[in-house]
């Protein structure tokens, strides 16, 4: 939706890169609000491990388990009867130095020791991931209207490039000083250009995991009678013959040892037992490879701790090698903070991108005289309640007052209706900034007097928190000189 | 092994920010400037090399992409233009843009229908042909067509929605789906 800066002198034609232009917008506006929804929650999702620890940020931090603390944990876990079909043991790393035992319904951190502390409650964190892969809606549903969101996103980068003849020749230009249009063009394009590395590959990721169940399933009709389970096959083993006769609980602390002796270049961070307890039962244990962009390598145990198979996730088909790839490349967990900040940051450019883009269509109506105030405030609306909604359902799960998802979206609704009413676009901007700003700020200052700051992840999450809050209400203290009574709220996003 | 060579990261870090100041100087040239242009995108290539020394032969050219995009937008954000409004120049008043065609509900109609549900079967009727290619392994059958897929809906929904011949593309597409359909009950 940007547009070129200055008269094009490239050779394509202008016709064609107005074409482009044309589809680059109506591409935008279809999917912009639901694109920004997932940006934006995609975003927080980059520190989804902080995050679930920062929700429970005084259980144990755990830097390496026993087998035997391992076996006292599990033992502790089935004792509950809560395991279902499956047995998740999740192993400290240094990305997420915590120590887990999880069946199919719910699941324990525990210390040290092997002792379990405290459930798992991971509400707000998992609400956002649902958010950014299902749209909180109905999961093959959600799924796949996310993964059409990838190939919309996709659309648009090629657009983007092609409709955009000056993109290279302005590469470096940042105008916000001239007029609000060129400021949000600007801004618009320079991010899209030198981010679009990152923004072609989670919309290509994105699409992939997203369409996965709706071409496996095409897939499975066309090739594999129907049958899904071997058309998945190639890329990740299924599950293996079922015999429910009872029997003592697989040897997970054989294999793993057996994993180490054999592997001592890997880190494995997580066990699974499938039909725990039962004669077909089976261990499953994955590890990182530090220096690959594969999610991890997988080997298979039988109950006694005997190696069945190795996946090849890393070092099989390069098909399978990108397949699991994709994982890592989608949420930036290839290189520690720095890159999961960068990932953050992109991500929040991204969620402006989609925001100016719309913002630079509804500036050019304007402009000409055909404005449209009603989208304006509700694109405002949409704006500024996507991150009320997430620090009020942050508060309501905090205080036990109601799950995050009905208050996320019941607040998003209001938002809108309120915006549907509020003629004055430019104090809506300014007031729902400022109460974006101060409900972050309270979700700050809340969760440190609730939990203290001894733990590091408190302490800078929260400051984080708070910093991003005071950026933001610094903005709606200072307004641009440029703005004013020309310029609608709803630019300013 | 570490998952990072600091030095070889550090050696990788120049070249690619060195590749990255070169292109921001033959920007700030008046003129454009090949010799330089090439220079530039030349070191940003060649640091491919170290960074997949230091970080790994996949995830280090990724690592690269990561440290060159955060680099280049802060270099834009310090030298970016916030304050002192200067003129408004003539080149600010810039073309419209608004999506291509007819303007019409219907129209607009039949664009999601094409670039949605047509592009989505003519890409999968294109891509799933990979499914067929002998001597590959199953695996990288599953994520080529998955690839194909991928982009050619998406560069499909571009041409929907730019083409001022809505009816043509239309028609291209349905039948690239019935050729592609073809190609896989032949195959």
């Amino acid at each position: 939706m940007a547009q070129p800066q200055s008269p094009s002198r490239s050779q394509a034609s202008p016709g064609f890169v107005a074409r482009l232009l044309g589809a680059h917008s109506a591409l935008g506006l279809f999917i912009g609000g639901v694109m920004y929804l997932i940006c934006l929650s995609g975003t927080a999702t980059v520190f989804y491990e902080e995050t679930e620890r920062w929700e429970q940020p005084n259980a144990p931090v755990v830097e390496s388990v026993s087998p035997e603390a391992m076996t006292r944990a599990v033992e502790s876990f089935l004792a509950l009867g809560t395991a279902g079909d499956h047995l998740y043991i999740t192993l400290p790393t240094g990305d997420f130095p915590r120590f887990m035992v999880s069946g199919d319904e719910d699941g324990w951190i525990a210390d040290a020791d092997g002792t379990l502390v405290e459930k798992a409650e991971h509400e707000w964190t998992h609400f956002l991931i649902n958010l950014h892969i299902y749209l909180n809606l109905p999961r093959t549903l959600g799924l796949t209207l996310v993964g059409i969101a990838g190939v919309l996103l996709t659309a648009l980068i090629i657009s983007g490039f092609l409709a955009h003849p000056r993109i290279f020749r302005d590469a470096f230009s940042l105008r916000w000083n001239r007029s609000p249009r060129l400021a949000q063009a600007d801004l618009h394009n320079r991010l899209s250009v030198w981010a679009s590395p990152f923004h072609l590959a989670i919309a290509v990721t994105g699409a992939l995991i997203g369409l996965s169940i709706a071409l496996l399933f095409v897939v499975a009709q066309l090739f594999y009678d129907g049958d899904t389970d071997r058309a998945s096959a190639p890329l990740g083993s299924g599950d293996l013959p079922a015999d429910a006769r009872p029997a003592p609980l697989a040897d997970f602390g054989t294999a793993l040892a057996a994993l180490r002796a054999a592997h001592p270049e890997v880190e494995p961070f997580s066990i699974t037992v499938h039909a725990p307890g039962t004669a077909g039962q089976f261990i499953d244990i994955t590890a990182e490879y530090p220096r690959r962009l594969v999610y991890g390598e997988r080997w298979r145990f039988d109950a006694a701790g005997t190696l069945l198979a190795r996946e090849g996730w890393a070092d099989g088909p390069i098909g399978k090698q990108v397949y699991i790839s994709t994982y890592k490349v989608h949420f930036g967990s290839f290189g520690g903070l720095p890159v999961k900040l960068a990932y953050f940051a992109f991500g929040l450019g991204l969620s402006v991108i989609a925001i100016s883009g719309v913002n630079i269509w509804l500036m050019r109506r304007r402009d000409r005289g055909r404005a449209l105030p009603r989208f304006e405030t509700l694109w405002t609306g949409l704006t500024w309640g996507t991150p009320i909604g997430f620090a009020l359902a942050w508060m309501a799960d905090e205080w036990g007052l109601a799950p995050p998802t009905p208050v996320f979206w019941a607040v998003l609704a209001a938002t809108l209706a309120i915006a549907w009413f509020v003629a004055e676009r430019e104090a809506l901007s300014r007031w729902l900034r400022g109460l974006t700003a101060g409900l972050w700020g309270l979700v700050a200052a809340l969760h440190a007097l609730t939990y203290g700051l001894a733990a590091p992840v408190s302490l800078w999450v929260d400051s984080g928190l708070f910093l991003m809050a005071l950026a933001l209400a610094w903005t709606v203290r200072r307004p641009r000189p440029a703005e004013g009574a020309k310029l609608p709220v709803a630019m300013k996003g | 092994m570490p998952s990072l060579d600091l030095f070889m990261a550090m050696f990788a870090g120049v070249l690619s920010l060195g590749g990255l100041a070169v292109l921001y100087l033959a920007w700030r040239r008046p003129g454009r400037s090949i010799p330089l242009l090439v220079l530039g995108w030349g070191l940003l290539v060649v640091s491919a090399l170290p960074w997949a020394a230091a970080g790994g032969a996949d995830r280090g050219p990724a690592l690269a992409m990561v440290a060159v995009s955060a680099a280049a937008l802060l270099l834009i954000g310090i030298t970016g233009q916030w304050r002192g409004a200067a003129p408004r120049r003539r080149r600010e008043a810039t073309p419209a843009a608004e999506p291509a065609g007819s303007t019409g509900w219907g129209h607009w109609g039949l664009v999601v229908l094409v670039a949605g549900p047509l592009a989505a079967a003519a890409a999968f009727a294109l891509g799933l042909p990979f499914m067929r290619v002998d001597g590959w392994a199953e695996s990288d059958r599953l994520v080529a067509s998955a690839f194909a897929i991928v982009i050619l809906w998406s560069a499909a929904a571009v041409w929907v929605c730019a083409t001022p011949r809505l009816m043509r593309a239309t028609a291209t597409l349905a039948g690239l789906t019935a050729a592609g359909a073809v190609v896989l009950l032949v195959l």
